[in-house]
This record gives C-alpha cells, sequence and structure tokens, in this order.
C-alpha cells in the first residue's frame, strides 16, 4: 500500500519557485529518498504533505487521507523532523518533550529516556542553552517519540557528528523494521545511497527521475580509472577513438572517465595506452548525480 | 495543550500588569478622602484649567467630591489606557511568536487544527483580560470603603463593563493582526499605535466642537467617564464594539485556517 502519494502536486508563490507538479509515491516499510540542491524545493514538498502550506494545484495523500481535508490524522501518525530545529527557550528538553508527546495522547517516559540515552541528550537541561546538534536530537526525539507510522526527515543529519550519525541511522534502521515508513530529504549523496531503496531526484521544482539506488547505481555507468605511466601523459579522449564517455578528468597521471559504452571497445582502446593500472567500478550516486545534473542543464540551455 | 501552556507562559505578565493597575488604582483612590473633605477648594483649583482639557478629562460634568466623579476623572483613564496597552500586547503577540519563533513549524506538524491554535490562543488572551479586570473590579469595589457618603455602585459597575470591553476589543483586533502578519515586532508597533492613535482622536475630539464626529470613530470615546457616568455606555457603541470583536476573531480563525506558514 503506498503510504505517501503524490499527484501533479504544485505550490507556486508568486514568481519565487515552489514545485511544479510532482508525481510520485512512497511504499509502506521503505526508506525513500528525496535528493536534490539546496533550493529545489524538497523543504516546499514536505511541508505541503504537512499542510504547513497549501498546494496551487494538484492534490497528494498519505495514509490514503487528502493532506488538507484530513491533515490532523495523518500528522497524529507522522513524526517529523525539520531541517532548522527550533522550539520554545524557557522549556527543558524533557518539557518540550511531554508537550510534544501530549498532542499525540500518553507519553511513553521510558521510550523518551531510552531514546535519550542513545543519543547522549541530557533532558534536564534549558532549550535555550543547547548548541544546534543538541537541539537537532531533541528534533530526532521528539520526531520518534510517540511511534509513528511515518517518519519525515528534512536534512536529518546537519549538525550531528559523524558518532551521532550512525547512532541516528541504527536508530532509523530499527524504525524501518517495525514497518515505519522513512521520507529522507537531503542533499548529501552518500548518506542517501547508504539508507535508502529507492530515490526521487528533485531539480529547481520538477522531478528528474525516481529509481531504486541500485538501478541509478548500476545503470550501465562505470567508472573507470586509467593510471599512466610516471613518464607518459594522458590525453583527452576523444568522440572517435571510445564512444560512450559521459565524462572525463586528468588530475596527473590519472585519468578517470564516467564511462556508459561497451567494455570490449574500452578494453582495446585501453590495451594501446601507455597505463600502469586500470580499475573499473561502479560510479557512487554522486557521481551519476552530477552527469544527471549537468546534462539536464545542458539541455536547458541548448533547447 | 495550547491554552495551558499560554496560560504558564503569559501567567508572570499577568501578575505584574494586574499588581501595578490595581496598585496605581489603590494609590489614587486612597488619595481621594483627603480630596473630598477639601472638594470645594480642589474644585476651585481644577476651575483654573482651560475648559477644553477639562472637558477632555470630563471634569466638567463629573463631579470630583463624589466618588465616582473622582475614579472617572483619575483612575478610569489609568484602567482604560494602561489596560488597553496590556491586552495590545498580550493578544498581537500570542499567535504571531510561533512563527515568527519559527516554533510554528513544530506546533503545527502536532496533530492539533488550525482551529484549535487559534481558539485556544483566543480563549488565554480572554481569560487573562477576565483576571485582570475581574482584580481591577475588585479592589474598585473595595476602594468605595474610602467614602463616607454612599456610592452610586451602578455607575462604578458601568465603569468596569466599559473597561473590560475596550480591553477586549482593543485586544481582537490586536488579535486579528497577529493571525495575519508574521513578524511579532511590527504587529506589537502596529497594534500599539491603534491604541494611542484611537487615544489621540479622542482627546482631539474633547479639545474642540469642531471635531466633535472623532467621537464616534474612537472607542477611548465610546468608554468615556463623563458620557458613561450619565446613561451607560450607549446602544450604539455597545454593538459596534460587540461588531469589532465578532468581525476580527472570525477574521482571525478564517485567515489562520489557510495561512501558509513561513518556513
Amino acid at each position: 500500500m503506498a503510504i505517501v502519494e503524490l499527484n501533479r502536486l504544485t505550490k507556486r508563490y508568486g514568481k519565487r519557485r515552489g514545485i511544479e507538479e510532482l508525481t510520485f509515491s512512497i511504499e509502506e516499510g521503505e526508506i525513500f529518498g528525496f535528493i536534490g540542491p539546496n533550493g529545489a524545493g524538497k523543504s516546499t514538498t514536505i511541508r505541503l504533505l504537512l499542510n504547513l502550506i497549501h498546494p496551487t494545484a494538484g492534490s497528494a495523500k498519505v495514509f490514503g487521507k487528502d493532506i488538507v481535508r484530513d491533515s490532523r490524522d495523518i500528522r497524529r501518525d507522522t513524526g517529523y523532523l525539520p531541517s532548522e530545529v527550533h522550539y520554545y527557550d524557557d522549556m527543558k528538553v524533557a518539557d518540550l518533550l511531554r508537550y510534544s508527546a501530549g498532542f499525540h495522547g500518553k507519553l511513553d517516559e521510558n521510550r523518551m529516556r531510552r531514546l535519550a540515552e542513545r543519543l547522549d541528550l541530557d533532558l534536564s537541561r534549558k532549550i535555550a542553552d543547547l548548541s544546534f546538534g543538541n537541539r537537532k536530537k531533541v528534533g530526532i526525539v521528539q520526531a520518534l517519540l510517540h511511534s509513528p507510522r511515518l517518519l519525515i526527515l528534512d536534512e536529518p543529519t546537519g549538525g550531528l557528528d559523524p558518532l551521532m550519525q550512525h547512532v541516528f541511522f541504527d536508530l532509523l534502521k530499527e524504525e524501518q523494521n517495525r514497518g515505519t515508513t522513512i521520507f529522507f530529504s537531503s542533499h548529501i549523496l552518500s548518506e542517501v545511497q547508504r539508507m535508502c531503496g529507492r530515490v526521487a531526484i528533485i531539480r529547481d521544482g520538477r522531478l528528474v527521475r525516481v529509481d531504486s539506488v541500485s538501478q541509478l547505481v548500476n545503470s550501465n555507468f562505470k567508472t573507470v580509472v586509467l593510471t599512466f605511466a610516471t613518464d607518459a601523459k594522458p590525453q583527452p579522449v576523444r568522440e572517435t577513438d571510445l564512444s560512450g564517455v559521459i565524462r572525463q578528468d586528468i588530475s596527473g597521471n590519472v585519468q578517470t572517465l564516467l564511462f556508459s559504452g561497451n567494455v570490449r571497445d574500452l578494453l582495446d582502446y585501453a590495451r594501446q595506452l601507455p597505463i600502469m593500472d586500470i580499475h573499473i567500478g561502479e560510479p557512487s550516486l554522486e557521481e551519476i548525480f552530477m552527469h544527471e545534473y549537468k546534462s539536464d542543464k545542458e539541455g536547458v540551455y541548448s533547447g | 495543550m495550547i491554552y495551558r501552556r499560554e496560560w504558564k507562559c503569559n501567567a508572570r505578565g499577568l501578575i505584574i500588569w494586574t499588581a501595578v493597575l490595581c496598585g496605581l488604582v489603590l494609590l489614587m483612590m486612597s488619595v481621594y478622602p483627603s480630596f473630598a473633605e477639601n472638594a470645594k477648594e480642589m474644585e476651585d483649583m481644577l476651575e483654573l484649567f482651560p475648559a477644553p482639557l477639562q472637558n477632555v478629562f470630563g471634569m466638567n460634568t463629573l463631579n470630583l467630591g463624589t466618588f465616582t466623579g473622582y475614579y472617572g476623572v483619575e483612575v478610569h483613564l489609568i484602567n482604560t489606557l494602561v489596560g488597553s496597552v496590556y491586552a495590545a500586547l498580550l493578544a498581537a503577540g500570542i499567535l504571531a511568536k510561533e512563527e515568527n519563533d519559527h516554533t510554528a513549524e513544530f506546533l503545527l506538524s502536532k496533530p492539533v487544527t488550525r482551529a484549535a491554535v487559534t481558539g485556544q490562543k483566543l480563549a488565554a488572551v480572554l481569560t487573562n483580560l477576565f483576571v485582570l479586570n475581574a482584580a481591577i473590579t475588585a479592589i474598585s469595589f473595595a476602594c468605595t470603603g474610602f467614602s463616607d457618603e454612599a456610592v452610586e455602585l451602578d455607575i462604578l459597575a458601568w465603569y468596569m463593563l466599559a473597561a473590560f470591553l475596550l480591553h477586549v476589543t482593543v485586544a481582537s483586533v490586536s488579535f486579528l493582526l497577529s493571525a495575519t502578519m508574521r513578524r511579532s515586532r511590527s504587529i506589537v508597533s502596529l497594534a500599539l499605535g491603534i491604541v494611542f492613535l484611537s487615544y489621540a482622536l479622542h482627546v482631539i475630539a474633547g479639545l474642540s466642537g469642531r471635531f466633535d464626529f472623532l467621537r464616534h470613530v474612537s472607542v477611548f470615546s465610546f468608554v468615556d467617564a463623563a458620557a458613561v457616568a450619565n446613561n451607560g455606555i450607549a446602544g450604539r457603541d455597545v454593538t459596534v464594539m460587540l461588531l469589532v470583536i465578532l468581525l476580527c476573531c472570525a477574521g482571525a480563525f478564517g485567515y489562520y485556517r489557510n495561512k501558509d506558514i513561513a518556513g
């Protein structure tokens, strides 16, 4: 069953860009990545799902319920971690968490303490005295506390040190094992690649593509690293020598190619070069994304 | 939830404003006995004020030698003006602060409807104003002990009702601003501006007959002590105030329901 379903969802803010006709859906139990550069419309999409803002056109459903009409029902089962966490400065951490839990019904004191302990968060501190990273932790506990069916995370790792990120990812995996669906928005591709099954790529308010991470990574793209002999100088690959080179980069005597052509042609070509080593591997999401982003942009300019 | 939170947040302000206002009432009224003793001399002295000024403060209509007359000239102004400032400050901030401090992102992602948020905050404003006015009323009626003669309690009750109505009117206008605008500081300035402008219009109306029409514009004229002491609050003025209250509150609910919360 689809937990989140967007249908040509659109938000325009006068001249400022919002999002334009987004359509995709998230299945129950998956960790769904939502990636794009800053200002692409990720937060706008999320804030529409929570009805903090109202759609200009199109519609969306969460748990099969309309995001505008049944917003309160949706929010009852949703945990939200905003990219920038702001709480009431006069409260202590525990006060804030109790206040938050009060809206959802009963507070699970044990769960609150356990989560705080895992994240190394002091419940008795005042919100006003917390660092950015510690505020983020409050946000994480606040989002997880009522064991929601859907977690919406907007750039969740900002401000967390690597150790805490690790704990946080473990928590998310545990939530997923409980059957929680996670909508994971980020501009950091490596964490999306690590956590998510499927991703939607958004740029300038429009959906670029939705695919599984493995599909994106495996889709015929190879990264080829050619290490030349010390006295040789790598030359740019010309289309007539070898077709299928999408991107190339030379640094010292190392040449890196993003390659989508025939591997046998590649080997034939490489055989003639004064190379000492060749490495063919799968590109990271980062590299594909850069390519996707670039080619789209070129398309826009030429069209 | 939200009501309780607002009640707690605003408790300190309420206590301070109530203490200050009640203290002022007590202070002014404690002077009344010695004033009443020398009423004739005092009245003669006050006669020296220019007539327009006497008109503004209602001294030409109200008899300073009586409890309600003295209260109308010396205390009612404090109640209405200072109380309005409190009402404006309280109501102007109460909704907008969530957006201003970016806590709306938290609050409105919880399972509450916008109507519940608006309603509970409005209820908190009204409760605070009610408590303030109840305290002023209690202390004012207690102050009748300063008077040797019988006090026209109905007039005192009219003063109280007038002040409360004014406070609620000012609060609902400020509340509407709080629901529609985003930046707390500009809302507070605007709300206070409305209060002082309204008071200024009332003063101008009293200073010269030429500007008498301004009496129909300023809410402070609606609750003017001299008028209220003579024949209560005019039915038309009550209607206008109730209508303003109703429209502003309805407007606040309606607007906030569909408001796009700034990120």
